[in-house]
């Protein structure tokens, strides 16, 4: 009975990630389009560096998230099917894991390069800061959940093969 | 290592693969892994039916062969 729940509701979170994954990746190529409409609409001719690195940074987590949502839609594939104890979920979500560091990274990144060039804590104040920690803690959920998925899918491998 | 010598006992039992996996009540996917030293583990209720079909000890069928790395 919770088997089949799980799958019922491994298939709506399909649903909604498939969404969130073509959404990503017709977002991505916008970015440009949608960083120039923001820097004319705050009156300036040419492109600025703050605009510059918020189309790079933008770009760049786009990329990574789209590899996050493609390795949740294998996963997800796996729980419908109802083999979701193998060897290559652990490898999707260490995937999901060095993209989700890769974001913090790049934001970090951002945040050090706002703290450089303006010479204030405002960098400190954004957004942009609260995805440091909240990437890394998902990086590190996502390792702890691939070593759990690599463990289970061996203790299957051995109970598949005791008769 | 442990070698299963299954077909050996079931040669002398003149008993087919199928016939073994009926008196069981395993399956021949099963049976075969066993016979072929492909199974990691064996259940002591598994031993004991078919050391029942077969009519002998669990040392007729398992036995113990040094590896070759351990032979001194």
């Amino acid at each position: 009975m919770e088997h089949h729940s799980a799958r019922g509701i491994a298939r709506i979170l399909k649903v909604l990630v498939d969404v969130t994954f073509v959404c990503n990746l017709a977002a991505i190529p916008a970015v440009p389009f949608a960083v120039s409409r923001l820097h004319e609409e705050a009156g300036r001719s040419a492109l600025d560096a703050y605009h510059l690195v918020l189309a790079l940074f933008l770009c760049f987590c786009g990329c990574c998230t789209a590899v996050v949502l493609r390795q949740a839609r294998r996963v997800l594939d796996t729980v419908i099917a109802g083999e979701p104890f193998c060897m290559d979920n652990a490898v999707s979500l260490r995937r999901a894991a060095v993209s989700a560091f890769l974001i913090s990274g790049a934001a970090a990144l951002r945040v050090v390069w706002g703290l450089v060039t303006y010479r204030s804590v405002h960098p400190l104040l954004t957004y942009n800061a609260l995805f440091v920690p909240v990437f890394a803690m998902a990086g590190l959920l996502c390792l702890v959940m691939s070593a759990l998925f690599r463990r289970a899918a061996e203790i299957k491998a051995e109970n598949d093969l005791t008769i | 290592m442990i070698v299963v010598n299954l077909d050996v006992m079931m040669a002398r039992r003149k008993m087919t693969l199928s016939e073994l996996a009926a008196r069981v009540d395993l399956t021949l996917a099963n049976l075969s892994i066993l016979k072929n030293n492909k199974a990691r583990a064996i259940r002591f209720s598994t031993l004991e039916a078919v050391c029942a079909a077969l009519e002998c000890q669990p040392g007729d069928i398992l036995e113990y062969a040094p590896d070759e790395a351990d032979v001194p």
